[in-house]
């Protein structure tokens, strides 16, 4: 992420209607914004729309942040949100029947040290909806398990279990890949 | 949190796309331009209406500022019309009667009417002097106009008392003198 500095003195700028700030602002966060919509929707074109849409929002709605330093926070919020909405009505979660249980020396060998992160990118796509969304909530987003409860309208068990088995899932998938 | 996972979180950036399609930039900034253009839009036909009602009020001020000097002229204006064409028959009138003789006995008959119309000369020179001291007022109007049809009246009936003389002299004509009525 981008020094808070310079992102606030761009949003000051953005409050003038200066269209160079607006351009940073995009510069600066575009890429990031777009991994994000892309984690939830697992669909370019929808996470194109998606960020354009938010950004245009930010930036017409700019009167309405109260602090220059929340802009990252804000649009990443506007961002989540309408990538949540998009898949709201299609997301379903897999039925988890074995207990999951992920310990920490597990990775003690380091084995995803020579996986490279366009394999981890695709994993990650190929995971069922449900658990990838949760997953790149919780674990990338910063999302808790209680908000992400709330947004998906599911326990807070649940939310913890699918997070748990998508990471299952994503280590037996690059793991598999390591032995190919 | 294990160490996989940490990783995952450490190379966030990495797991981010290379680049975004420069269509979206284009896309938000063409939005944008449009709602500039659509402000800037909303900013003309604003100022417009503030142009259009300022332009209203200034027409209106000056038309009810000047509607009651304008009224007042008129009417003074139509009073001088009046007052001109009234005159105008009072002269034709007055020249008649300036005209006109009866028997020098008979030139009694008239004081008592031509001190009434002395009186009513009297009159309208008050009117006059009472606009100029304060301005047109509308009761001063119709006053005038009373006394102009009132002074065609009085010499309406100077004139008739004139021809009702001459009429019984032509009959039985007199030995008096023949003068003019001093009017």
């Amino acid at each position: 992420m981008n020094d808070p500095h310079y992102i606030a003195n761009l949003v000051k700028m953005l409050r003038k209607n200066d269209v160079m700030a607006m351009r940073s602002l995009y510069e600066t966060h575009a890429k990031q914004m777009l991994a994000t919509s892309l984690r939830i929707t697992n669909n370019q074109n929808d996470a194109e729309d998606i960020i354009q849409e938010a950004f245009i929002q930010s930036f017409q709605k700019i009167s309405q942040l109260k602090s220059d330093d929340k802009y990252s926070a804000w649009l990443k919020r506007m961002v989540t949100n309408k990538s949540l909405q998009l898949i709201k009505n299609r997301i379903t979660f897999s039925e988890i029947s074995e207990a999951i249980d992920v310990h920490q020396e597990e990775d003690i060998d380091h084995w995803y040290k020579d996986i490279t992160f366009d394999k981890i990118k695709e994993e990650l796509q190929n995971l069922p909806i449900g658990c990838r969304t949760i997953f790149s909530l919780y674990l990338l987003e910063g999302y808790k398990h209680k908000e992400i409860a709330a947004e998906l309208e599911i326990s807070i068990s649940n939310s913890k279990s699918q997070y748990r088995y998508a990471l299952k899932l994503l280590r037996e998938k690059l793991q598999q890949r390591t032995y190919e | 949190m294990n160490d996989f996972e940490k990783h995952l979180l450490d190379n966030k950036k990495q797991l981010e796309p290379k680049e975004v399609d420069s269509a979206v930039w284009l896309s938000i900034e063409n939005a944008m331009l449009k709602d500039k253009n659509k402000n800037y839009k909303n900013y003309v036909k604003l100022a417009l209406v503030i142009l259009l009602a300022t332009i209203g009020a200034g027409i209106y001020f000056y038309a009810t500022q000047k509607e009651k000097p304008l009224n007042e002229e008129r009417i003074l204006a139509d009073l001088n019309l009046s007052s001109h064409k009234f005159t105008k028959q009072v002269n034709m009138k007055k020249e008649q009667l300036a005209k006109a003789t009866v028997p020098q006995d008979r030139i009694e008959d008239f004081q008592i009417l031509l001190q009434q119309l002395e009186f009513m000369d009297g009159q309208f020179q008050d009117y006059r002097t009472y606009i100029e001291e304060n301005g047109y007022q509308e009761f001063i109007g119709e006053q005038i106009l009373n006394f102009y049809t009132s002074k065609i009246k009085l010499l309406d009936k100077i004139q008739s008392e004139v021809e009702k003389i001459n009429y019984y002299e032509n009959k039985n004509p007199s030995n008096s003198k023949k003068v003019n009525i001093q009017i």
